[in-house]
């Protein structure tokens, strides 16, 4: 009972933290929110027995990401006159755009997601997966009968891309 | 853990992504749009594993934490390679307002 209650207490603050991320008018602010969800986030995947993620999401999150997009902001212009302009709403076009995107959206995932649960038995089973799992899906290519190594392919793939993100990165940031 | 919480976390995994695609089309700061779409790519994250839960064998679950594991990679790739076009975009242009940015197309 007061494990509910502290998931529960913990999404609440997710959702809220992740509001303030997007909707704050001072990035700053924005960015800092985002960690604190971050690291809310870790708590709930160990709530939903997720381990080796909430450790991953800490590390790359919470560790690497955060602190790259305060970088990013303190070497970006500020914005002062939008500061400025917060005390009065100005009513501009793209505002209903975005309200009215946003609703829908969320309508049509409420109704794509609730038909799908509803065909769905919810049995929840209480064991956790280990490390020992993850290797086994991720590199054991001998058990295949066992579905192990499914995920070699992807696993090869992901390595490709990081070392293209990376040249990417380094040749458009590139002074010349 | 039972199917009251399940409905409750899949409700807030929602509403974060419908946050976030308005947080895109509303916000007008470049590493603010970004923001937004990390939201987006961890409420993603919550529901994998949320869903990976649901499975009846150990071995099956690992289906849906091993999509939030490549998930989280690509989140990095891409916040790498966004703050890049940021950084390039600064050097080039002296904003990060994408309103200022539409002489990009002519």
């Amino acid at each position: 009972m007061i494990s509910e209650i502290i998931y529960v207490a913990l999404l609440l603050c997710v959702v809220i933290l992740s509001f303030v991320a997007i909707f704050s008018r001072e990035v700053f602010k924005a960015a800092i929110s985002l960690v604190f969800a971050f690291i809310l986030l870790s708590a709930i995947y160990l709530l939903l027995g997720a381990e080796f993620l909430a450790v991953m999401q800490l590390i790359i999150y919470a560790g690497a990401i955060a602190i790259l997009i305060l970088f990013a902001i303190m070497h970006t212009p500020a914005k002062i006159e939008d500061l400025g302009q917060a005390k009065i709403f100005d009513f501009k076009p793209h505002y209903l755009n975005a309200f009215i995107l946003g609703v829908l959206i969320f309508t049509i995932l409420m109704m794509v997601g609730f038909t799908v649960i509803s065909e769905l038995n919810i049995t929840v089973n209480n064991q956790k997966p280990l490390i020992k799992d993850f290797a086994n899906v991720l590199f054991n290519i001998k058990d295949v009968n066992n579905l192990g190594g499914r995920f070699v392919l992807v696993f090869e793939l992901a390595g490709i891309l990081i070392l293209a993100s990376v040249v990417a990165a380094i040749t458009v940031a590139k002074k010349d | 853990m039972d199917s009251l919480l399940v409905i409750t976390t899949f409700i807030a995994s929602l509403i974060m992504i419908s946050a976030g695609i308005v947080g895109i089309v509303y916000r007008r700061n470049l590493v603010a749009i970004l923001i937004s779409i990390e939201v987006i790519l961890n409420a993603i994250n919550l529901d994998f594993i949320l869903f990976s839960r649901l499975k009846s064998s150990h071995i099956q679950m690992m289906d849906g934490q091993t999509f939030a594991l490549f998930n989280i990679l690509i989140a990095a790739v891409e916040i790498t390679v966004g703050l890049a076009i940021i950084f390039a975009i600064r050097n080039a242009l002296k904003t990060s307002d994408i309103d200022k940015l539409s002489n990009i197309k002519e």
